[in-house]
């Protein structure tokens, strides 16, 4: 088991520095410098020269990437053109609230998705299947920032128990907890649903196996053949599902931030892209880069701890 | 089943505990909304607008400033002569001036502030303004004295501006993150990505101001959202609500008081001067004909916004309504462009940022100019920065369009390489005699001859005077409704009782 997770360790590095060069490169290609954007429509051209020389713009690609990458072993990810401040600590920032997000997220997602789901899986075609049928179905239609406009509908303006937007940082858990959860709900909710859908499947594709006829005939209660046996050999389809969306959610908190006002990684990369901040949007496009590709290592490993005979196989 | 029910119960308790909100008696903050972060708080290294809705007069001030209607006032000096050849100002300064660190202001920090606005690596976004600047003399502590190498009529305007503010040589390099001025307010902390928040400073010049403690400004980018945290009391107002067709949604409402002001900001459609049909001035003037500019504010701004008919905002000093010059009138263009020998129409490319009036307003320009035969197609290029390298900079385009937000500039049409690409030597005479006159009324005059050239020559297609959607608490007072310059001046804001 060590060697296998030590070659998916080996094409790990790889693959990020494929990636790093192919970010480097994409994003220099993009038209429109930061320095001609700070100084507007008023701006001459000797004034945008100064400026790009003071941005460090003026240096060849391969210098600058250089650059990058050696800042990148030391912590040193270069400074913000529009922010002025280092990118690594406004990346570290802006984690405090999409990290927390996602996994708040992920969390909903996963207790409401595979909760309905097995329920749905243990009475094929009856009450509970059809009510868990029409939540994936509203959720994988409603987009999550569709979701998100309602719940502040409902929630901000109607009933005023949360407020519409922001994040007041963690120095108070609970108010960052708060402005937090309905951001979450909105991002989980058709994560849910796809869950939702995979996990019936799932579970119901091994309830047909032999072994379950077994478990039934050893007496074992419906409840523990459930659980134990079905649900147990349904979770490599269902872990698959959810490393793909922690992806998913980190990324896709873009519009849901936006929608919610939260001050997280999405909204950085949207508005560092719209600027042409690039020493701030490449290092974020590496970040969710390393994260998903870190993700599936991840749940790669989770395979052979949840299948034995991945194990077995090499 | 039990743990699902214990959980509802939890979660009601925890809902119902976040709901009780409690409310401080008598309130001395404020928290704004604004559409867009600034990229930094130094308004002298970079042009973007929310840098100056942010600090301008709040955190940082000049030798003189504007008032709402956009006249110039004494600030940091308190009066100041001109020479009678125009080319020699004297200042006198305010005395009992420290900037928020406890630099005390005087002469020098003027000479510096100037100096450094006019240097050779200075990143200044009006760089031009301070050009005519020959030396900067400091005969004592409270007297400055700029002399000129030319007159410049809009020289004292200009200080008014946030590009002029005066700076401490010693945050030069701070002020982008932490900025430091001598303004009524002084910079507490940027939580980036969400606010920045302001105290008193309880040290200012001006006794008795501000009344406010402590003043938010929180970014909300989303239209719905702005929306939504007004609704929800989550901010006292947005002085610049970005969503014309949400506004309406505010103006029944008690809690609210809402303004429809006036700004700068001139919505117009650019005509490449130099790609043909463009050069032909019936060509641009059929084009003006064909476009019927309520029907662009209906559509683009929900019918908030004034018609103009030159490159002047209502809100500038000189302006003269031109829209009487060329009206409306589709059988006009049809015929003008008869007479240029286009009678069958021609198809042009509009160039179109993605905001939403910006969109909208193309596409009902493609409506109109579709009816004299002129097919309008509508490519989108991000603003800014797809915008600014092929427009702005490249000039690679046909027709674009774009609201020019700086008050008082018609005199980018006289400056070469201007993606316009217009050249008319009288125009160009009367902008440069207009500059050089230190007479007001004189330069009213000559800014009113230019108006009226643009307006008949068409350099660009003149829609809209953007305007400023004001929603504020109705319990808010001495916010400005208009917007002579970009501004959320809060120094003079105060809660009624």
């Amino acid at each position: 088991m060590l060697r296998i997770a030590f070659s998916r360790l080996g094409s790990f590095v790889l693959t990020l520095f494929i990636v790093s060069l192919l970010i480097f490169a994409t994003m220099d290609l993009l038209p429109g410098n930061a320095a001609a954007i700070l100084l507007g429509t008023a701006a001459r051209p000797d004034t945008i020269a100064a400026l790009e020389q003071q941005l460090g713009l003026d240096q060849p690609a391969y210098i600058r990437y250089l650059t990058w990458i050696a800042g990148a072993f030391t912590g040193d990810l270069g400074s913000s053109a529009s922010y002025g401040v280092p990118v690594a600590g406004l990346i570290a920032e802006r984690l405090q609230v999409t990290l927390p997000l996602a996994l708040i997220a992920l969390v909903i997602a996963v207790a409401i998705g595979v909760g309905l789901g097995v329920m749905a899986a243990a009475r094929p075609r009856q009450a509970p299947d059809r009510a868990a049928s029409v939540f994936a179905q509203v959720g994988i239609a409603v987009p999550d920032f569709w979701f998100g406009i309602l719940l502040i509908l409902l929630f901000s303006v109607t009933l005023h128990w949360f407020s519409a937007g922001g994040f007041p940082g963690w120095s108070d858990p609970v108010a960052a907890v708060k402005a937090l959860l309905l951001p979450a709900i909105a991002l989980a909710l058709p994560q849910a649903a796809v869950l939702t859908r995979v996990t019936r499947s799932a579970v119901l594709d091994v309830a047909d196996e032999d072994f379950i006829r077994t478990a039934k005939a050893k007496g074992l209660t419906e409840r523990r053949v459930l659980w134990r046996h079905a649900v147990r050999n349904a979770l490599v389809p269902i872990v698959t599902i959810i490393g793909l969306q922690f992806s998913f959610l980190i990324a896709g908190a873009v519009l849901v931030e936006n929608v919610f006002n939260l001050p997280g990684i999405g909204r950085l990369a949207y508005q560092s892209l719209a600027q042409r901040d690039l020493v701030v949007i490449r290092s974020v496009a590496m970040f969710f880069a390393g994260l998903v590709i870190l993700v599936n290592f991840a749940v790669d490993l989770a395979y052979l701890w949840l299948d034995p005979r991945l194990r077995a196989a090499r | 089943m039990i743990t699902q029910r214990t959980g509802l119960r939890l979660a009601f308790a925890a809902l119902a505990l976040f709901s009780s909100v409690s409310f401080a008696a008598a309130k001395d903050t404020l928290t704004l909304g604004l559409p867009v972060e600034p990229t930094g708080l130094d308004p002298t290294i970079s042009a973007p607008v929310a840098i100056r809705e942010v600090t301008w007069g709040n955190i940082y001030e000049g030798l003189v400033t504007l008032d709402k209607d956009g006249k110039v006032k004494p600030l940091l000096a308190t009066e100041w002569t001109t020479s009678p050849d125009g080319l020699t100002y004297t200042f006198k300064l305010r005395p009992g001036v420290t900037f928020h660190n406890g630099t005390p202001f005087d002469s020098a920090i003027v000479k510096f502030s100037l100096d450094r606005a006019r240097a050779a690596d200075s990143t200044n976004a009006q760089k031009q303004f301070f050009e005519p600047i020959e030396v900067i003399e400091t005969p004592d502590p409270m007297t400055a004295v700029i002399k000129l190498t030319q007159p410049s009529g809009l020289f004292v305007y200009h200080l008014a501006w946030g590009d002029a503010v005066m700076i401490d040589p010693k945050t030069v390099d701070a002020n982008k993150t932490d900025p430091v001025g001598t303004g009524p307010f002084k910079f507490k902390s940027w939580q980036r990505g969400n606010q920045v928040e302001m105290v008193r400073n309880d040290g200012y010049w001006d006794k008795g101001v501000p009344k406010l403690s402590a003043v938010t400004f929180r970014f909300i980018a989303d239209a719905q959202a702005q929306a939504a945290a007004l609704r929800a009391g989550d901010i006292d107002g947005f002085p610049n609500f970005t969503a014309p067709e949400l506004f309406g949604e505010f103006q029944g409402d008690a809690r609210f008081k809402t303004v429809v002001g006036a700004t700068p900001r001139k919505l117009v459609a650019a005509l490449n001067s130099e790609k043909p049909p463009l050069d032909n001035v019936k060509v641009r003037q059929a084009m003006m004909s064909a476009i019927d500019r309520q029907a662009i504010i209906d559509g683009a701004y929900s019918g908030y916004g004034k018609a103009i008919g030159s490159h002047f905002a209502p809100t500038d000093r000189g302006y003269v309504d031109m829209t009487g010059e060329i009206p409306y009138d589709p059988e006009k263009a049809k015929s003008l462009l008869t007479e240029a020998g286009y009678g069958d129409g021609f198809t042009l490319t509009i160039k179109a940022p993605q905001m939403s009036y910006t969109t909208r307003a193309s596409e009902v320009m493609q409506a109109l100019l579709a009816e004299v035969g002129i097919t309008l197609n509508i490519v989108p290029s991000e603003f800014p920065a797809k915008w600014i390298d092929e427009v702005f900079i490249k000039r690679d385009y046909e027709m674009s369009i774009i609201d020019h937000a700086e008050p008082m500039d018609i005199d980018i049409y006289s400056r070469p390489g201007y993606y316009f690409n217009y050249k008319n030597p009288k125009f160009d005479g009367l902008i440069a005699a207009a500059d050089k006159t230190a007479d007001d009324g004189e330069r009213d005059k000559f800014y009113g001859e230019a108006q009226k050239i643009l307006a008949d020559e068409v350099p660009a297609l003149y829609l809209f005077d953007l305007p400023r959607l004001n929603v504020w608490s109705a319990r808010l007072e001495g916010l400005w409704e208009n917007e002579p310059i970009s501004q959320v001046y809060v120094r003079d804001a105060y809660w009624a009782e």
